[in-house]
């Protein structure tokens, strides 16, 4: 073989190895691209607020839940109000009102809040119902952004606390107009909660602070398996009481201040 | 003169009217609210809220200088919720109007719709009102089941009573399965056929359900599945391949009646006994013999305790426990569901923790201090009353003395009456640093003056006497001789040493331990340290002589 016939060998070579890696490298590069979209919708965030769907129930649920459940939480942790009215004690950074109180030494305490279910229902429902007007408004919107025809009447709100959960139920009535027409009417919202339990046990251990001054914490722990219940008394003699649900770890706090005795003082 | 006995006169009176109205302004008011949001209290009125009740949209009621319980707007009574069916007692009338109630003077016990039953919810039951049954009832989906006659709360447990469950056999997607359901569920499912007493996994039913389908947690036990899915018997490793097991509703044999506790062959959990159904974790719990579930112990293996125990403990360091020092506190520990949790007893020691075994099982609770009226007691037998009160009798000093500094409080025996003082048994606390209470004038009753007499010549002066050193002193001494620094008994005359009475402290020492003793009985007063073992300003006693 001559020489020149081995470079032309060589370069042919060259020229086959040189289009085998270009072509690896164009496929590496594919992939590469591939990958690279897939990242993106994968990891990218999900769209800020309710999506339009085809069910406005779906819509209102996204838009309303969390606001639920953070008045709930907040509420639970501060003896079943928002903000509270009836006097509080600051425990570990938090207004936990009184439900039960007196201000004075050796006398038995004063129920501030007889109907703590009652009242937990309405707390909730005064925290949410400017979200339900601007929920719906705004769901109205967004479908007829959509090119529905939205005919909305508007209609009340209610709160009830059930066993193991809260039912929140919209009364209104939703009507969409595109290629059909579709009624929804009392959209509702269940969320999986303790509070129903709680505000009954708060009752029953209130109960026994007003006549006895003290409750004992065992008692409902040896009926609610699953229920921690703590006690702790302050300097003031301000008794908090925490609920835990052992498993989910919903809390529940309140205050109580009866058949308080003074320090230093003989008879 | 006239003048000037009217000007006294005025200004006497001046003081007098302002003296009584600073005393009025001090008086206790009913407030229907306070200004900080509490509703009925007692207090001075410039506490009491302005402005309008933003319930009943009208101004708050005047206050009135008197109890609250006396007012027509802070009485109590018991609230009635029409709705939910709850009374709740000790309520305000105000607080009750409020919040939309029904308020009655009647106390609970006294109201008809407010008397307690038996409320049947399936399978549990709650001791409630009728109304409140109804409710439960609704919010539960069930008919409403009231048992009035039942009276109180552990005769409406027991009288609980689940309906039967049994084998349901029918006919699904042209096989023969079954499902472990209720007689009257049975009868809704087409062509369903019920069998008492027996399980999906019998072989005469012939179903598609065999046995050894796993295990479950159900009603915190462990129970076998079958391969259906259905709940059979309580998991018995030993009854694994038992036909007879398999076929027949049984009790479990293997229960040992503790609790199985972290059993890998018995999932008979009993919550009181410290057990209940756990999920196997590999590497953290044991794996039992079959499936994924055992009854797990819930006791508080850290601190050697069983679940459900409780017991005592104070916040002092070890060294000086159970001395009851300033800034010592009782809490109560409880081991429940594995875990520990705390319970502070009341601050300054208003309450103390006490603790007892019943079987070798702990119980303690919180339980206030009754020392308040120790120091009044006079006699050893009603100051030691465990039933009254929290105090003890020490004798050989009396606090209480009359007008002639006479003793008042004595232990009788049949030739001597010793004085004593009845002090708690459990010094309390008292809030000195914030200025509240009477702990100053409480300490000050350890406080002691003992008179020492003295005998001189009718001819010796008594200003030498005074000059003259204690050892000097001693000898001339003829009452209450162990009060002089220094003092060991025969020191003194013997005139006092031969008629001394046997309770006198046989030396000064003696005499200060026992004033100390005294004095740090009533509370954080004396020579002692605190709860972290640090000394307190008073080095050491010192005696002070004043001579007459």
């Amino acid at each position: 073989m001559t020489k020149k016939e081995e470079k032309r060998g060589k370069l042919n070579l060259f020229l086959k190895n040189f289009k085998g890696q270009v072509t690896i490298f164009i496929i590496i590069a594919l992939i590469i691209v591939a990958l690279a979209i897939l990242f993106y919708f994968l990891l990218r965030k999900p769209p800020v607020g309710p999506v339009v769907t085809e069910n406005p129930a779906v819509y209102i649920e996204t838009c309303m839940k969390e606001k639920i459940e953070d008045t709930v939480t907040n509420l639970s942790l501060r003896g079943g109000s928002v903000i509270p009215s009836n006097g509080y004690y600051l425990y570990q950074n938090n207004t936990i009102e009184y439900l039960c109180y007196t201000n004075e030494y050796y006398a038995p305490c004063v129920v501030q809040q007889p109907m703590l279910a009652q009242h937990i229902q309405e707390e909730i429902l005064n925290n949410i119902e400017d979200d339900v007007i601007l929920c719906f408004n705004s769901m109205k919107d967004n479908y007829e952004k959509e090119g529905y025809e939205v005919i909305m009447k508007s209609g009340n709100t209610s709160v009830d606390l059930l066993p193991e959960r809260i039912v929140t139920t919209f009364g209104y009535e939703v009507t969409l107009t595109k290629s059909s027409t579709n009624k929804y009417e009392n959209f509702q919202i269940v969320i999986p909660r303790d509070t129903y339990r709680f505000a009954s046990i708060a009752s029953s251990i209130i109960q026994w602070e007003t006549l006895y001054g003290d409750a004992e914490v065992t008692t409902y722990m040896n009926y609610y398996h699953d229920l921690k219940v703590e006690k702790k008394k302050q300097i003031d003699e301000t008794s908090i009481y925490i609920l835990t649900n052992r498993d989910t770890g919903e809390k529940f706090q309140f205050a109580s201040r009866s058949y308080a005795f003074p320090p230093g003082v003989i008879v | 003169m006239n003048k000037k006995i009217f000007i006294n006169f005025g200004i006497i009176f001046l003081i007098g009217i302002l003296s009584i109205n600073f005393i009025i302004a001090e008086s206790s008011y009913c407030c229907e609210r306070l200004a900080s949001g509490q509703w009925c209290q007692n207090a001075p009125q410039g506490q009491c809220a302005t402005g309008i009740n933003p319930f009943s949209n009208q101004q708050y009621t005047t206050p009135v200088a008197t109890s609250c319980q006396l007012t027509s707007y802070c009485k109590l009574g018991t609230c009635v919720d029409s709705k939910s069916g709850t009374c709740t007692a000790n309520t305000p009338l105000t607080v009750c109007n409020n919040r939309g109630g029904v308020w009655k003077a009647e106390e609970v016990g006294d109201l008809p719709e407010c008397q307690l039953g038996c409320c049947l919810l399936g399978d549990s039951a709650a001791f409630t009102t009728q109304v409140q049954c109804k409710k439960l009832s609704s919010d539960y989906g069930l008919t409403t089941n009231y048992r009035a006659d039942i009276t109180n709360e552990l005769e409406c447990i027991a009288s609980i009573t689940s309906d039967e469950i049994g084998a349901c056999v029918f006919e699904e997607e042209y096989q023969t399965t079954c499902r472990m359901i209720s007689q009257k569920d049975c009868s809704e499912i087409n062509g369903g056929e019920f069998h008492s007493g027996f399980l999906c996994s019998a072989q005469q039913l012939a179903t598609n359900c065999g046995p050894r389908g796993g295990t479950l947690c159900h009603q915190e036990s462990v129970y076998f599945l079958d391969t259906c899915g259905n709940i059979a018997n309580i998991y018995d490793f030993s009854k694994l391949n038992d036909n007879n097991y398999w076929t027949y509703i049984q009790e479990p044999s293997c229960d040992n009646g503790m609790g199985n506790k972290n059993s890998k062959t018995c999932g008979s959990c009993d919550y009181f006994s410290g057990s209940v159904c756990t999920i196997y974790q590999r590497g953290e719990t044991i794996k039992p013999d079959y499936g994924d579930y055992f009854c797990g112990s819930l006791d508080c293996k850290e601190v050697g305790k069983l679940h459900g125990e409780t017991w005592c403990e104070e916040n002092s360091i070890t060294s000086v426990k159970g001395q009851n020092l300033p800034g010592s506190r009782y809490y109560r520990f409880m081991c429940y569901n594995g875990e520990v949790s705390i319970e502070p007893c009341s601050e300054f020691r208003n309450e103390i923790c006490i603790e007892d075994e019943v079987n070798d099982f702990s119980v303690a609770g919180c339980v206030l201090n009754k020392w308040q009226d120790c120091v009044s007691q006079t006699n050893k037998t009603e100051c030691e009353n465990t039933y009254l009160r929290d105090c003890k009798w020490i004798s050989g000093y009396s606090v209480l003395k009359n007008e002639d500094g006479e003793n008042l409080a004595f232990t009788e025996t049949e030739d001597n009456k010793i004085p004593g003082t009845c002090v708690p048994k459990y010094a309390p606390g008292f809030d000195f640093y914030a200025e509240t209470g009477n702990g100053a004038e409480v300490c000050s009753l350890g406080t002691q003056a003992c008179v020492v007499r003295y005998e001189i010549g009718i001819l010796a002066s008594k200003k030498k006497l005074s000059q003259k050193d204690w050892d000097e002193k001693m000898g001339k001494c003829v009452e209450n001789c162990y009060c002089i620094p220094g003092y060991t008994s025969g020191k003194a005359k013997d005139k006092y040493e031969n008629n001394k009475p046997s309770w006198h402290p046989k030396s000064y020492d003696e005499w200060v331990k026992l004033a100390n003793e005294i004095c740090t009985a009533f509370g954080d007063c004396g020579t002692k340290k605190n709860y972290l073992g640090g000394s307190g300003d008073i080095k050491e006693i010192f005696t002070s002589e004043f001579t007459k």
